[in-house]
């Protein structure tokens, strides 16, 4: 499985890029910001997104609708704040398959990326 | 039963309207008479009910006449009927017994009403 | 059930309505109160817990320290931070310490039980500090060991603060609670970094796991940083950016930088712990402002709380007092009012209508009050009303007589009442003094009163027709249309004057329980009116003097009125052209030519009948009579000519009328001769009988034949003119006065006989009267007398020549001069008309016997004759 890590914090992408590789996933690329992840993800078509919500050009939402056209076939987990669950309703509207509420535990995110790869 | 009248007076013309202005009433003309002896004659025959007698007639003037007719029948219903402007013979003819007075020339109208009073006054 | 409802009394009526309003008012008063009560005792506990989490997070925060330092301590083997570590397990007790105190406060009991779990798991783990400590000073435990143990407990801490607190209705405060959380985690992985950083810096190195470890913390860290930046009010916001800030914070995070890039970690290890804890410190300033503002406002809320709980039960007593003092006053004075009304309809039922009914209050009872009120004031008004009536009428009738008096006073016409005597009542009206002049009226005897002022018969008919107006049996119509005085004329007296007065009297029954009680008279007084009247009559009657003149006029036959004034007009023009041929001043001459035509024109005026014209030529002839008798003169002539220009002028006149009648006559045209004769002989036996009556003698005038001789248009004039002439003299002359003809044996009565015939050229005209004859002797008389003829010339005449004599001009027999006759011209205008038309004559007179004339005039072959 081919993921893209987007947040803006470094600290949370080093942790996640860590996490993931330690359960054998292949982090094919990371952005810091919406442009970077609209730009990554229509060039590396990777099989899951992982997509923080407050990002400093735009928010993960907006990403979202942006990409989310006929031939996006990627998989998108949200990951918002505490305090902004209504982002979620809207991410879950416009084609998001998880969510994810920070600060979450690691195992939450691993059983998430488990399930959407028996899912393929 | 009808009212039996007899017309007194010397004139045919005055006879005859008194019977044409009096033939809507309940009334029997037994007879006319044109001088005061035939009226008493017929009144002795006849026994009218109502007369209306002149006071100006040959032979027997209205108030003789009347006076005999008194003396035959003191009931009989005697209306004047007088072209006589003196009122004092009026009066006598009142005193006589005469129950209704009237002056010529009648009139239907005059007539219909002095009548109507003569026959209600007696009805009662 | 309604039935029941409506059949209540009025108080529980109101019971049933206010009731359940009052109680329904009471249950949501109630329901706030509790809310309120609640709210408070949530923000009581709420404060409560706040202030017991601040003591454990003061404990966590010591241990916090500690953990670092010990951290530190253990990881270059208790080389430093020996000092630092007793000094920090001191503050840690003492936190713990006043942590225990504060659970030992009385008012905590509630929260205490609540929580009794949690707090004892707590109270468990801060014992287990002991045991980690000993650990830590005798080496048995590793430096991430000595990590993990203390954040266990500090984990326990927090997770147990959460729980105090985390339990609020608020929204505000939830979400401000949820901020601390929020930020106490975020600083508890704060402090973690602190120690692993310690523990880094203290090796001069930092293993995979480590490293890791450290990553997800500040991950960690900043995500709940994040959380609290979003969910914190703007005061906790702006007062964390102004705390967390400046050269000691940037300091840690460069020392981040260093420890994230894992290159040479050669930083001093307490420069880093010294700058952490800086860091941590003002994030526990941060802590504290907040819980600080958290724990005011639920003081405030509670404050707030209790004000409304009071608020609201004070709120809900007084409604209640209030609804029960408002039903209990309504009720109690619709109740009293409803009595008043009740005991005074009551009153008003027994009749008394002396007071009004007063109701205080303005609602509908207080209208019906009212209405209550004005109803009964207008039966009071009605009975007041019919109380005056009643007085006026007995007043009316207390003063009749007066009323009476006054009213007779002013009436014009007499009034009074006859009583069965025939006596005049006591009062009568004013008016009565005045129309009889008399003062002595009531009580007299009516018949004896007006026995002065009428004749006898009509006083005996007064008294005739008084009895039979008091006669029942008789009709009063009837009776009265012999009223003897309908229209009477008195004669009144007063000071010696006497007046005629006309008045009119007129009786009436009066009647009284169907018996005729008395009659009342009236009088009038007409006098003004029927004198009036009287004038206009004889105004009347000589407008119709003069219509009847102007008829007589009009009767009389248009073709001789027309040949009568064509012939005036004729006669009187040659008069005045005799004058103007008068050259030598021979007026005796011209004044008996103008007499002759006036005497003929006076004799044609009277037979026809127009007495207006014969009087006038009448007038002339005495003016021609005066002159005769001295010598004539110009100047008196022409008195004459304008006295005939004056008929002249007259006959002008009536031709002009004539002229008018005779366009009528054109359009009714008459039957021809026949008619003319028989107007002819009209108006000669008018023209007779007009002169035997001035004659004082009478006489009739036969005609014979004359219906079937028909005179020419011609002849009809001349023949009238004739005629009338002849007859005048008959009558004058012929016919002998009534008692001379009695003495002789004949009728009183003169016969005229006219008698027409014809032959083929002869039409013969006999004229016969029974009269004494022509007397010879005075003929001759006459004669010698006027001049006429000389005693020679009769002694050679014949009888019959000395008879003409009488046709002579100037011949005249009579004495007197009247109309008729004695101007000695009549016979001479036969002669000259028998000589105009050719005609001759014969006369046989027998002596005290008759006289006959035959005129024989010659037939006229064209009908229409000689006219001009």
């Amino acid at each position: 499985m081919r993921v893209l890590i987007v947040d803006d914090s470094t600290y949370i992408r080093s942790s996640l890029r860590t996490l993931l590789g330690e359960e054998g996933y292949e982090i094919v690329g990371e952005a810091k910001n919406g442009e970077e992840a609209i730009d990554l993800a229509m060039e590396l078509k990777p099989d899951v997104i992982t997509l923080d919500n407050i990002l400093p050009d735009m928010t993960g939402l907006d990403v979202l609708k942006t990409l989310n056209t006929d031939d996006f076939t990627s998989k998108v987990i949200m990951i918002s704040a505490v305090g902004q669950q209504s982002a979620i309703v809207d991410a879950m509207n416009s084609g998001a398959k998880h969510y994810l509420v920070k600060p979450f535990d690691n195992s939450e995110l691993v059983a998430i990326l488990k399930q959407l790869d028996e899912e393929t | 039963m009808k009212k039996k009248l007899l017309i007194v007076d010397d004139s045919s013309v005055m006879r005859r309207t008194i019977e044409k202005n009096l033939a809507d009433y309940d009334l029997e003309i037994i007879g006319q008479a044109a001088n005061g002896v035939e009226a008493v004659q017929m009144v002795m025959d006849k026994r009218p009910d109502v007369v209306t007698l002149d006071i100006t007639m040959p032979e027997m003037d209205g108030i003789a006449c009347l006076e005999e007719i008194m003396k035959i029948n003191p009931e009989t219903k005697v209306m004047i009927i007088t072209a006589l402007a003196d009122k004092l013979t009026g009066l006598i003819a009142l005193d006589k017994g005469a129950r209704g007075f009237m002056y010529k020339p009648v009139n239907a109208d005059d007539l219909a009403r002095s009548f109507d009073k003569l026959l209600k006054r007696d009805g009662e | 059930m309604i039935k029941r409802l409506t059949n209540l009394p009025i108080r529980q009526k109101f019971a049933v309505i206010i009731i359940p309003l009052i109680v329904i008012i009471l249950a949501f008063d109630y329901l706030q109160v509790r809310y309120h009560y609640l709210d408070y005792s949530d923000s009581v506990r709420l404060n409560k817990a706040i202030r017991v989490g601040i003591e454990i997070n003061h404990v966590v925060h010591e241990i916090q320290k500690e953990r670092s330092i010990s951290s530190g301590f253990l990881a270059n083997q208790g080389e430093s931070f020996g000092v630092k570590l007793n000094k920090q397990r001191e503050s840690t007790d003492s936190t713990l310490q006043q942590y225990y105190n504060e659970l030992t406060n009385g008012d905590l009991e509630d929260l205490l039980e609540l929580h009794r779990t949690d707090l004892d798991q707590l109270n468990a783990y801060f014992d287990k500090l002991s045991t980690l400590r000993k650990n830590i000073d005798e080496h048995r435990i590793s430096s991430e060991s000595s990590i993990d143990r203390f954040s266990e407990i500090n984990n326990n801490a927090l997770n147990t603060v959460i729980k105090l607190i985390d339990e609020t209705r608020d929204k505000e405060i939830a979400q401000q609670i949820h901020a601390i959380i929020y930020f106490l985690k975020s600083k508890e992985f704060a402090s973690i970094e602190r120690a692993i950083g310690t523990q880094a810096f203290s090796r001069n190195h930092i293993d995979f796991t480590l490293y890791n470890r450290f990553t997800t913390l500040v991950a960690n860290q900043n995500s709940y940083l994040d959380a609290f930046n979003i969910i914190a009010n703007q005061e906790s916001i702006e007062y964390y950016n102004q705390i967390v800030s400046g050269e000691e914070i940037e300091e840690v995070d460069r020392m981040r930088e260093v420890l994230f890039a894992n290159d040479t970690l050669s930083e001093n290890p307490d420069h880093w712990y010294e700058s952490s804890t800086i860091k941590i410190n003002r994030l526990k300033d941060v802590e504290d402002y907040m819980s600080d503002n958290i724990q005011k406002r639920t003081q405030n809320i509670a404050q707030t709380s209790v004000r409304n709980f009071w608020t609201f039960l004070i709120l809900d007593v007084t409604i209640g007092i209030i609804a029960f003092w408002l039903m209990t006053t309504i009720v109690t004075n619709l109740l009293k009012n409803v009595s008043i009304l009740e005991a005074y309809t009551r009153r008003i039922s027994a009749g008394d209508m002396t007071k009004k009914v007063v109701i205080p209050t303005k609602d509908e009872l207080g209208q019906y009050a009212n209405t209550f009120n004005r109803m009964v004031l207008e039966i009071r008004k009605s009975q007041f009303e019919l109380r005056k009536q009643r007085d006026k009428a007995k007043f009316l009738y207390k003063n009749i007589y007066g009323v009476s008096l006054v009213v007779f006073e002013n009436i014009e016409q007499g009034i009074f009442l006859l009583d069965k005597e025939f006596k005049i009542s006591k009062f009568h009206s004013k008016a009565m003094k005045e129309i009889f002049s008399n003062d002595r009226i009531a009580g007299e005897n009516f018949a004896n009163f007006m026995r002065p002022l009428i004749l006898p018969r009509e006083l005996e008919a007064l008294e005739m027709f008084m009895r039979h107006l008091f006669n029942e049996d008789m009709d009063e119509e009837v009776v009265n249309q012999l009223n003897p005085i309908d229209q009477v004329k008195i004669h009144t007296e007063q000071n010696g004057i006497v007046a005629t007065k006309y008045i009119r009297v007129e009786f009436t029954r009066i009647f009284r329980k169907e018996k005729i009680q008395n009659i009342m008279v009236s009088v009038s007084d007409e006098t003004e009116s029927i004198l009036l009247q009287q004038h206009l009559n004889e105004a009347e009657k000589k407008k119709q003097q003069e219509t009847e003149r102007v008829l007589s006029i009009l009767k009389i036959d248009p073709s001789i009125l027309r040949g009568f004034l064509h012939n005036s007009r004729k006669m009187l023009k040659s008069i005045s052209e005799r004058y103007e041929k008068n050259e030598n001043d021979e007026y005796g001459e011209l004044l008996s030519f103008t007499f002759d035509i006036i005497h003929n024109l006076k004799g044609n005026a009277v037979v026809i009948g127009m007495e207006l014209m014969a009087n006038k030529f009448h007038e002339i002839e005495d003016s021609i009579t005066a002159l005769q008798s001295k010598e004539v003169r110009g100047k008196d002539f022409l008195a004459i000519l304008y006295e005939v220009d004056e008929a002249d002028r007259m006959i002008a006149e009536i031709a002009e009328m004539l002229y008018k009648i005779i366009n009528i006559y054109k359009k009714f045209p008459a039957e021809g001769d026949s008619v003319s004769n028989i107007m002819v002989i009209d108006s000669l036996e008018r023209g007779a009988e007009l002169i035997a009556k001035e004659e004082g003698k009478t006489v009739n005038l036969t005609f014979d034949n004359i219906d079937n001789v028909v005179l020419p248009e011609a002849y009809i004039e001349p023949f009238k003119d004739m005629m009338i002439q002849l007859i005048r003299n008959s009558v004058v002359h012929g016919i002998e006065a009534p008692s001379v003809r009695m003495s002789e044996g004949k009728v009183i009565m003169g016969e005229l006989l006219i008698e027409l015939s014809k032959s083929d050229n002869e039409m013969f005209i006999r004229y016969k009267d029974d009269g004494r004859g022509l007397d010879i002797e005075r003929i001759k008389r006459q004669a010698l007398d006027k001049g006429l003829v000389t005693d020679t010339d009769l002694k050679g005449m014949e009888e019959f020549e000395i008879q003409s004599l009488i046709f002579r001009e100037g011949f005249s027999t009579a004495d007197k001069s009247g109309t008729n006759a004695g101007r000695g011209q009549g016979m001479h205008l036969v002669k000259s008309i028998l000589d105009q038309y050719k005609g001759a004559y014969d006369i046989t007179s027998v002596d005290g016997k008759s006289f006959e004339m035959i005129i024989k005039l010659p037939v006229l072959n064209v009908e229409k004759g000689d006219e001009e």
